[in-house]
C-alpha cells in the first residue's frame, strides 16, 4: 500500500516538474513561481533583503505586498521567514511564501502567489449583515457563544477575560472554489453546540452571498479492526481519506487523533499511522518500532471518551469538546538514557504522550490511557495541583478513573492494579503497601507532607506514593472490606459498587474539590457528594464515611438512627439486613424473638433472616455486637423490624366520656395504610369523626374521635404493609353515661345459660316495656368481649332468645354486653371446654 | 554633590551589577523573573539523571553522555557522545502543572522541540522538569 501511495505521489508531481524551467525552479501553470532554489550558490541574496527579493521574484503588482508572518530557526540554526501576500492591506488567503536561509543568505523560496482581480477593498456588505447570512446557512439550535459554560471555558482556556466564541468577521480576499477568481469576503469561524460542529464560512463582502463553508472538523469515519498489543482484537474507528485509513475519527462529536512523534517530541510535526484496509493486524504493526501500541492508544482513547460521554454525559475530556490527541513514540529525553518508559498529560497542549519502552513495554495500556486523560479532567474541574496532598489526590483520582474505565470497558482486566499490562504493575489500589505506598493517612509508607518542600527528588512530596490512601479508600467503598488500619482503628466498610463509587468521585471532583484540597477537604467533599446523590443516611454515605475512617481520615459514620440498614418489613425468605458501621471484626448477630425465624445468619457486615412460617406476624429486634479487642467496649446496635402482615393492634381508651377527644394509634411497625371504622350499637351513622359514625377513613398513626352522646360502640382498625392486609381488630368503646356504673334499670338480660359454657351460650332478653309477641320492639346489640377488651362476637337482634357459638373461643372469662336505646347491661360469663 | 558623582563613577568603573546583588542563583527559580532565570542558567551543565514519571520514582542515568551549555542571548549548545548541536531557546510564559506561572524554555533539537521548565539550582545542581503531569525531572550538575 505504501508503495502505491508513492506511485500516486510521483504521478501527481510529474506534470508540475514538466513546467519547470530548470532544476532549481518550479512554476505553476500560469508561470508563477512555486519554488526557487539557490542552494548551489548561483544567486547570493542576503536575508535582510528577503521581502524585496520576494516582491521582485514573484512579480507583485503595485497594490500588492508581503507581510512577515513568523520567523523560525531550525535545529541547524537556519532561519525560515514566512510571508503573507496582501492586497491593499488585505490578506490574500493561501498566498504565502517561505524564505529559507543559511548563514544569513537566502537558500530558497517556496509558496504560492494568488492573482487578485479585486479593485476596491471597501466592503459593500457590513460585517453584521454578513454574519446573519452565515448563521442563516448553519441554522444551528444553539451556538457556543449562547452557552454560558462554553463562554466561561474559552475565557479560562485563553486566559483572556474578553475571549468569546462570538464570531468576529475577518475581511480577506479568497476564492469560493478552485480556479474561481479571488473576491473580497467576510470570513467567520462559527462554533455550534447543537449540533456540534465548527465551520469557516465565507460571505461575499460585495453581494452578501455565502460563497463557501468549510468544516474545521472533518473526518470520514470507517469502522475497522485492530489487533492491539494489550487488549486483543478490538473494533476501532478510523478516518478514510485519500485511499488510506488513519487513526483519526469524529466520535461523539469530538475529533480524535492518534499520531506518531517518531521518537521525537514535536507535537506539531507528528505524522499519521496509516493502513490500507482498516484491518490493523499484529503482523503489520507488531514491528521493531512497536507501532502496534498505537492501536492500544487509539482504542483506549475511544473507550475513555465513550465512558465520559455515556456515564457522565461529559463532552470530551475538558467538558467542552476538546480535540483528543494521543502521541505515540514520544521522546522524553534528549539523546539521553534509553528507556522512555512513560506516559504523561501535557496541560499546556492538552494532550497525552506515550514514550517507548525499555524496562517496560510502551505504556499505552487502557488503564494508563484513562489515568492520563484523568489528569485532563482534573485540569478542567478541580484543577488540583501537582505537589503535596493536592498532588497526591490528583494522582489518585487518575488511578481511580483508570480502574473505573477498565471496569466499564474491559471488566475482565479489572484487578485493581495499575500497569499490569506493560510489564508492571506499578501500583495496587487494593493493597497499596505491596508497592511501598500507604493505605492509611500517616501510616506505613506515608510521605510526610508537613513541612515538606516539594522537589523532583521527593516526587513533589510523594504524590505518586501518598495517592495510595485515596486509592485504597476507593477500593474499599467499591468492594467493601474490614480490618485494622495502621493507626490501630478497626474498620468495616460496606460495598456500594464501583459504579456508585465513581458517581460520588466525579460529583466531588466537579463540584467540591478545589486546587488546594487536602485529604481532609477531600473527605468532606466525598461525603457531601454522596449526600447529594444518595441522601444523608444512605448506605453510600455511611460507606464513604467509614472508608475514610478506614484510611485514617476522620471519624466513622455516626448515623442518627440505626446503623443497621435493610428492609424494615420482611414478608418471606430472602430479605437481608445489612450492617453499616465502623465497627470491626469479631462481630455477633442476634435476633429476638428467635422463634419467629427458621434461619437467622449473621456474619461480618450482613445478616440473613427467614421467617419460620408464612403466617408469622410481629415485631422482632436485630442486635449487632462486637467483641473485637481493638475496638474496646462497644454499644450494641439494634434495629426493630416487622415480620409479615400487620396484626392491627392499636392503643387508645376504651372507656370514654361524651364530648371528649381521644387518640388511637397502631402499635404495629411499618404499617403504611389504615382504615379506621367506628360502629355505634344503634346502627346510626352520623357526623364524620364522631362515635355514631360508621366509617371515618384512614390516617397515619393518630386518629381522633369525639364522643358526642352516650352511645356505646366499637372502633376497628384495618391496615396493611408491604406483605399485605392484616386481620381486622376491634376494641369496644364504652361511653360513660346514665346507664353506666350502677344496677341496670331497666335490665335487659333475663338469663344466661349454661354458665360456664362449652359450645353454646344461650341468652334470654326482655325489654322493660317493649316485649311483644316474643320480640323486642327495639334492636339490641349483643357483644361478647374477652379480657383483652377485644370483641370476639357481635350481633344485633330483635329476638328475645339468641345463641352464641363458643366452641371456637378460648376458655376464659368474658363479658356479655347488651345495649339498646333504653339501657345497657353487662354480665360476666365463663367459657370452659 | 561631587562625592556623589564620584561614587557613581567608581561604581561604573567597577562594573557594579545591581542584579547580582539582588538575588542568589542558589534557589528555586521557577517563580523568578525571566532575566534571573536566564542569568542563573548560564554555563555548562552535565545531565546526571532523569527521575519521576508515572511511577514517581523512576530513575534513568545519563552516564556522562550529555551536556547542555546555556550561553548569553539564549543560545544553547547540546553535546552528547557523538554530536554537538547548537540551538536557541524560545521562552514562553505558561501555567504549569503546579498551577503556577513560570517560564517554559523551548528549544529545537533533533527532530523536534524540547520544552522544559526550570525548577531551580541547589549547590551547583540544576533541576529542569517537564511541563506535564507524570513527566520527568532532570538533574544536571555544573560542569567546568
Amino acid at each position: 500500500m505504501k508503495f502505491n501511495v508513492f506511485l500516486f505521489f510521483l504521478v501527481s508531481v510529474l506534470p508540475i516538474n514538466g513546467n519547470a524551467q530548470s532544476e532549481s525552479k518550479l512554476l505553476d501553470k500560469n508561470g508563477r513561481i512555486l519554488l526557487n532554489d539557490y542552494s548551489d550558490d548561483s544567486v547570493k541574496v542576503k536575508l535582510t533583503q528577503a521581502q524585496k527579493h520576494l516582491r521582485k521574484t514573484v512579480g507583485l503588482g503595485v497594490a500588492e505586498d508581503y507581510q512577515l508572518l513568523k520567523s523560525e530557526i531550525d535545529s541547524r540554526n537556519n532561519k525560515h521567514l514566512k510571508y503573507q501576500q496582501i492586497f491593499k492591506g488585505i490578506k490574500v488567503e493561501g498566498g504565502e511564501f517561505i524564505v529559507h536561509s543559511k548563514e544569513d543568505n537566502i537558500q530558497s523560496i517556496n509558496g504560492r502567489y494568488n492573482a487578485v482581480s479585486v479593485i476596491d477593498v471597501k466592503p459593500k456588505i457590513s460585517e453584521k449583515k454578513a454574519l446573519l447570512a452565515a448563521l442563516g446557512l448553519l441554522n444551528s439550535k444553539k451556538y457556543k457563544w449562547e452557552d454560558l459554560a462554553s463562554e466561561r471555558y474559552i475565557r479560562k482556556d485563553r486566559r483572556d477575560s474578553t475571549a468569546t466564541y462570538y464570531p468576529n468577521g475577518e475581511l480577506l480576499i479568497s476564492q469560493s472554489y478552485n480556479n474561481a477568481s479571488y473576491q473580497l469576503m467576510w470570513k467567520f469561524l462559527i462554533s455550534s453546540l447543537d449540533p456540534h460542529n465548527e465551520y469557516n464560512i465565507y460571505v461575499n463582502a460585495n453581494t452578501g452571498k455565502v460563497e463557501k463553508a468549510e468544516p474545521t472538523i472533518c473526518y470520514f469515519n470507517a469502522v475497522g479492526s485492530a489487533q492491539t498489543r494489550y487488549s486483543g482484537t478490538k473494533t476501532i474507528t478510523a478516518d478514510y481519506s485519500n485511499l488510506t485509513y488513519k487513526l483519526r475519527e469524529l466520535r461523539n462529536g469530538v475529533s480524535m487523533e492518534t499520531l506518531n512523534t517518531q521518537s521525537g517530541n514535536n507535537f506539531l510535526v507528528a505524522i499519521d499511522f496509516l493502513d490500507s484496509d482498516n484491518n490493523w493486524t499484529a503482523a503489520e504493526y507488531n514491528n521493531i518500532t512497536f507501532d502496534q501500541v498505537a492501536l492500544d492508544a487509539h482504542w483506549g482513547a475511544e473507550k475513555v471518551l465513550d465512558y465520559w460521554k455515556t456515564v457522565h454525559n461529559r463532552n470530551s475530556i475538558d467538558g467542552n469538546g476538546l480535540r483528543i490527541k494521543s502521541f505515540v513514540h514520544f521522546d522524553f529525553f534528549d539523546d539521553g538514557p534509553i528507556g522512555d518508559n512513560n506516559a504523561a498529560w501535557f496541560p499546556t497542549e492538552k494532550n497525552i504522550a506515550y514514550g517507548d519502552g525499555f524496562f517496560f513495554s510502551p505504556l499505552t495500556s487502557l488503564d494508563v490511557c484513562a489515568h492520563e486523560f484523568g489528569h485532563g479532567v482534573n485540569q478542567s474541574e478541580s484543577n488540583l495541583g501537582n505537589s503535596g496532598e493536592p498532588g497526591a489526590i490528583n494522582e489518585s483520582l487518575s488511578d481511580i478513573w483508570a480502574a473505573v474505565i477498565e471496569e466499564w470497558a474491559a471488566p475482565e482486566k479489572e484487578n485493581w492494579l495499575i500497569g499490569e499490562d506493560f510489564g508492571g504493575p506499578i501500583r495496587s489500589m487494593s493493597n497499596p503497601n505491596m508497592f511501598g505506598h500507604p493505605d492509611t493517612y500517616g501510616g506505613t509508607n506515608w510521605v510526610n507532607t508537613s513541612g515538606c518542600s516539594p522537589n523532583i527528588s521527593n516526587d513533589f512530596c510523594g504524590i505518586h506514593t501518598n495517592g495510595g490512601v485515596l486509592n485504597y479508600w476507593f477500593y474499599l467503598i467499591s468492594v467493601g472490606g474490614f480490618g485494622t488500619n495502621d493507626l490501630g482503628n478497626c474498620y468495616s466498610v460496606l460495598s456500594i459498587g464501583i459504579s456508585d463509587a465513581a458517581k460520588i468521585v466525579y460529583h466531588a471532583e466537579s463540584n467540591y474539590l478545589v486546587s488546594s484540597s487536602n485529604f481532609s477537604d477531600t473527605r468532606t467533599a466525598m461525603i457531601q457528594a454522596s449526600k447529594d446523590l444518595f441522601g444523608n443516611s444512605s448506605i453510600q454515605t455511611a460507606a464513604v464515611t467509614n472508608a475514610w475512617y478506614a484510611v485514617g481520615v476522620g471519624a466513622a459514620y455516626q448515623g442518627n438512627s440505626s446503623n443497621i440498614v435493610g428492609a424494615n418489613t420482611i414478608c418471606f425468605q430472602g430479605d437481608f439486613v445489612n450492617l453499616n458501621t465502623g465497627l470491626s471484626s469479631g462481630v455477633t448477630w442476634s435476633v429476638s424473638p428467635a422463634s419467629y425465624f427458621e434461619q437467622s445468619i449473621g456474619s461480618g457486615n450482613s445478616a440473613f433472616l427467614k421467617p419460620k412460617f408464612i403466617t408469622t406476624s410481629g415485631k422482632a429486634t436485630i442486635t449487632f455486637n462486637t467483641s473485637s479487642s481493638c475496638s474496646g467496649t462497644s454499644t450494641p446496635i439494634t434495629k426493630d423490624i416487622w415480620i409479615g402482615k400487620p396484626l392491627n393492634n392499636f392503643s387508645g381508651a376504651t372507656i370514654v366520656y361524651p364530648e371528649q377527644i381521644y387518640s388511637y394509634r397502631p402499635t404495629d411497625l411499618y404499617t403504611d395504610s389504615f382504615q379506621w371504622t367506628v360502629y355505634p350499637y344503634d346502627g346510626t351513622c352520623q357526623q364524620s369523626g364522631y362515635l355514631g359514625n360508621c366509617l371515618f377513613g384512614g390516617g397515619l398513626y393518630t386518629n381522633l374521635i369525639t364522643i358526642w352522646w352516650e352511645v356505646d360502640g366499637y372502633i376497628e382498625l384495618n391496615s396493611s404493609n408491604v406483605c399485605g392486609t392484616g386481620t381486622v381488630r376491634r376494641k369496644i368503646i364504652d361511653v360513660q353515661g346514665p346507664g353506666d356504673g350502677g344496677s341496670c334499670n331497666p335490665c335487659q338480660i333475663s338469663g344466661v345459660f349454661p354458665n360456664p359454657s362449652n359450645s353454646v351460650l344461650n341468652i334470654s332478653l326482655y325489654g322493660a316495656s317493649s316485649f311483644m309477641n316474643g320480640k323486642l320492639t327495639i334492636n339490641s346489640s349483643i357483644l361478647l368481649i374477652n379480657q383483652m377488651q377485644e370483641i370476639v362476637y357481635s350481633s344485633t337482634t330483635e329476638n328475645s332468645e339468641i345463641s352464641i357459638p363458643t366452641i371456637n373461643l378460648p376458655a376464659g372469662i368474658y363479658i356479655l354486653k347488651v345495649t339498646n336505646s333504653l339501657a345497657s347491661e353487662t354480665k360476666q360469663v365463663l367459657i370452659n371446654h | 554633590m561631587k562625592i556623589f558623582i564620584f561614587l557613581i563613577f567608581v561604581c561604573f568603573l567597577l562594573n557594579c551589577d545591581n542584579q547580582t546583588l539582588e538575588y542568589s542563583c542558589n534557589s528555586k527559580l521557577k517563580d523568578k523573573p525571566l532575566s534571573q532565570i536566564r542569568n542563573c542558567l548560564q554555563g555548562k551543565w552535565k545531565y546526571v539523571y532523569a527521575t519521576g514519571g508515572l511511577t514517581g520514582n523512576a530513575k534513568f542515568y545519563y552516564n556522562d553522555c550529555c551536556f547542555i551549555e546555556f550561553k548569553s542571548s539564549d543560545s544553547l549548545i547540546i553535546t552528547n557522545t557523538s554530536t554537538v548541536r547548537r540551538s536557541k531557546i524560545e521562552w514562553l510564559e505558561i501555567t504549569d502543572q503546579f498551577n503556577e506561572r513560570t517560564f517554559q524554555m523551548k528549544y529545537p533539537y533533533n527532530q523536534g522541540y524540547y520544552t522544559r521548565g526550570v525548577w531551580g539550582i541547589q549547590n551547583d545542581t540544576l533541576t529542569l522538569y517537564d511541563i506535564a503531569n507524570d513527566g520527568y525531572g532532570y538533574i544536571l550538575a555544573r560542569s567546568n
